[in-house]
């Protein structure tokens, strides 16, 4: 395979709008790797290394269901990127990789990225920030996936919320440091994120923010829960509520929208009466660009908070799917 | 805290649930992958063994020793296999206040009724609402509670809501007491001004159907900094096939989702590569059904 690495990185679409000093500060701690035909590059559950940017070849991304069923998830071709979680958060392999045809490209080691991004460099800072969008945009077609599917039962649906009431809440730096993510943030970190956003609690019920909404800030929950779900018609033609997932404190919701820029794909209500902070949008995209201290600590929140959405997307479409084949097993007679 | 298991399906040699896997239940009575705290404060299990004497009855198994030292249940399980299985380790605050006894342990299942059921968490502030409630239960289910848990009350509550609690329900009845249950402690909840996390999951199970409940009241409103973004804790799994067992070196059900007659639920997967698990969502129940010779599965939004 006569791939190098100035090749890899210049073909991968991911990176194209890094400046060429960025793109080597990325070149200086990837290696290449190469696998097999019909050989797993990793499994699903395993502790991540790293991101593979692959050179040529062909990977399929295969996830395991209950009773053993497994299904392909979809399929890398050069210029793409998987194993992208391993930069965005520490939790396990949440697929298996196997490789369709022989396969090389550049492995890009988690702990030497993370080191470049600790020290906010350009590389680092560009090529997460673009991550971020990529897996964004995955999240989104799953929850298209869902959305236009119909695999929810009526069992499944809930009450609509109703209007909102916000009640401001003086935010203090103890319910900052409440918050494991913000433990370690000093008083001047606290005093600025207490300068850009602001916290309000919400009743039981109510909805704060509608799906197609446009994202205008940065929702984050300190205490309660925040339900994120597709809004479906009932039985009687009623609106009816999907629930896709439920954010409980040091969680971020409608993170996607504020990521991808496209309009909010869920609809986002109070599970319970809940305090949320919201930062507005300017102040949350100036982090992306050039995160302060502050903005990494946020950062790195939203990052595992994007892979969480992802993984309850896929296990939200996985359920279902997994469901309707038990019952069709059960029911010969019924469809599907 | 504590941590429950349950399957209903084709017959399983307890041993292969309770001991085998790598995170088995009793494996997490010290070592639990989702509950960073122990579970001492008992093991019991309710165990429908259909080769035994009348097998619509469960085997009922209760101690208050540390399950993994107990050699009377690793040679039962050795013995028994079940169709159906409730079981449960116990989980306390590691203090003096806390009572350690047989009448506290899970499952729980008054004589003369089929419905069995064991709890994941705990309802702040019980005592002080407790005695609310006992206009909500039946004379017979008040008397028949023996020990001091809320756990116990929420099943006495939910039998009291059943129109037949002595004959098994259908899941729409059980649902319907159990949301009427929920709502009761909802209601007493606010009168009283309790406002903190408290998680009711529960596991119900008669030997035919299932319910798995995951409901926490004030999901998210914790008093513990240290709870704080935390949530695995009060989560719930299922995970269904056929021929549970040990396939290429894994404890697990095959046969694909499309030819499964079995399910296994439980507080958290029995085993560490949990790939082949699903959650139950928040404010939901899982129901399992019998429908003809095999199984449907369905989730219920809990809105209450």
């Amino acid at each position: 395979m006569g791939l190098n690495a100035i090749d890899v990185l210049e073909q991968a679409a991911l990176l194209a709008d890094l400046t060429p000093s960025a793109r080597d500060e990325l070149r200086s701690i990837a290696r290449p790797f190469a696998v097999s035909e019909g050989a797993l590059l990793f499994r699903q559950g395993d502790r991540p290394a790293g991101l593979y940017l692959l050179g040529e070849g062909s990977l399929e991304i295969v996830s395991r269901m209950p009773g053993d069923d497994t299904s392909t998830v979809s399929r890398i071709a050069p210029g793409e990127v998987v194993g992208e979680f391993a930069l965005l958060d520490n939790g396990m392999r949440s697929a298996n990789v196997r490789a369709l045809a022989d396969s090389a490209g550049l492995f890009m080691p988690a702990r030497a990225f993370l080191a470049l991004l600790g020290d906010a460099r350009p590389g680092a800072v560009g090529a997460i920030d673009a991550l971020r969008g990529l897996v964004a945009r995955r999240t989104r077609a799953t929850l298209e996936r869902i959305i236009t599917g119909e695999l929810a039962e009526a069992s499944e649906l809930r009450a609509m919320p109703v209007a909102a009431r916000f009640d401001p809440v003086d935010l203090t730096f103890d319910m900052i440091r409440s918050l494991g993510r913000f433990a370690r943030l000093d008083d001047a970190a606290c005093a600025a994120l207490c300068a850009c956003a602001a916290a309000s609690q919400v009743k039981r019920g109510s909805a704060l923010f509608a799906a197609g909404s446009p994202p205008d800030a940065a929702l984050f929950v300190m205490r309660g829960a925040v339900r994120a779900g597709i809004v479906r018609a009932g039985n009687e033609q009623e609106e009816r509520v999907e629930q896709v997932a439920i954010h409980g404190p040091g969680e971020w919701a409608g993170l996607v929208a504020m990521i991808d820029g496209g309009t909010q794909p869920l609809a986002a209500s109070a599970a319970e009466t809940s305090v949320v902070l919201r930062i507005q949008r300017s102040t949350f995209d100036g982090w992306r660009r050039a995160p302060d201290a502050l903005g990494q600590a946020v950062l790195r929140g939203v990052d595992r908070q994007l892979v969480r959405d992802q993984r309850r997307a896929n296990r939200h479409l996985g359920r279902a799917v997994a469901l309707d084949r038990f019952n069709a097993a059960a029911n010969p007679n019924r469809g599907g | 805290m504590c941590r429950i298991l349950s399957y209903l399906g084709t017959p399983v040699l307890l041993d292969h649930l309770l001991y085998a896997p790598d995170s088995s239940l009793l494996s997490q009575i010290v070592n639990a992958q989702m509950l960073d705290m122990l579970n001492l404060a008992g093991f019991g299990m309710a165990a429908w063994d259909p080769a035994s004497h009348e097998p619509e009855s469960p085997f009922v198994y209760r101690t208050t020793q540390v399950g993994l030292f107990d050699r009377n249940v690793k040679l039962l399980a050795s013995k028994v296999a079940a169709h159906a299985l409730l079981a449960h380790i116990r989980g306390v605050a590691y203090n003096s206040t806390v009572q350690i006894n047989e009448q506290n342990v899970h499952p729980f299942k008054f004589d003369g009724v089929p419905l069995a059921m064991a709890h994941n968490g705990d309802l702040a502030g019980f005592r002080e609402m407790r005695f609310d409630l006992v206009p909500h239960l039946r004379p017979e289910f008040a008397r028949a509670i023996q020990g001091s848990t809320d756990s116990e009350w929420i099943y006495a509550l939910t039998l009291s809501e059943l129109a037949d609690p002595y004959r098994i329900a259908e899941p729409e009845e059980l649902l319907a007491a159990i949301r009427q249950t929920i709502g009761t402690i909802r209601k007493l909840r606010a009168k009283h001004g309790i406002a903190r996390s408290s998680s009711a999951n529960l596991i119900f199970c008669d030997g035919v159907n299932l319910v798995a409940v995951r409901y926490t009241f004030d999901f998210g409103r914790f008093e513990h900094r240290q709870l704080q973004g935390t949530t695995e804790f009060l989560s719930m799994w299922y995970t269904f096939g056929r021929d549970y067992g040990l396939h290429d070196d894994e404890w697990k059900l095959v046969g694909g989702a499309g030819s499964g007659d079995s399910m296994i639920v439980a507080s958290e997967p029995l085993t560490r590569d949990f790939s082949t698990w699903i959650e139950v969502p928040e404010y939901s129940a899982l129901v399992a059904r019998r429908d003809g010779t095999r199984r449907r599965a369905e989730i219920h939004a809990l809105e209450v």
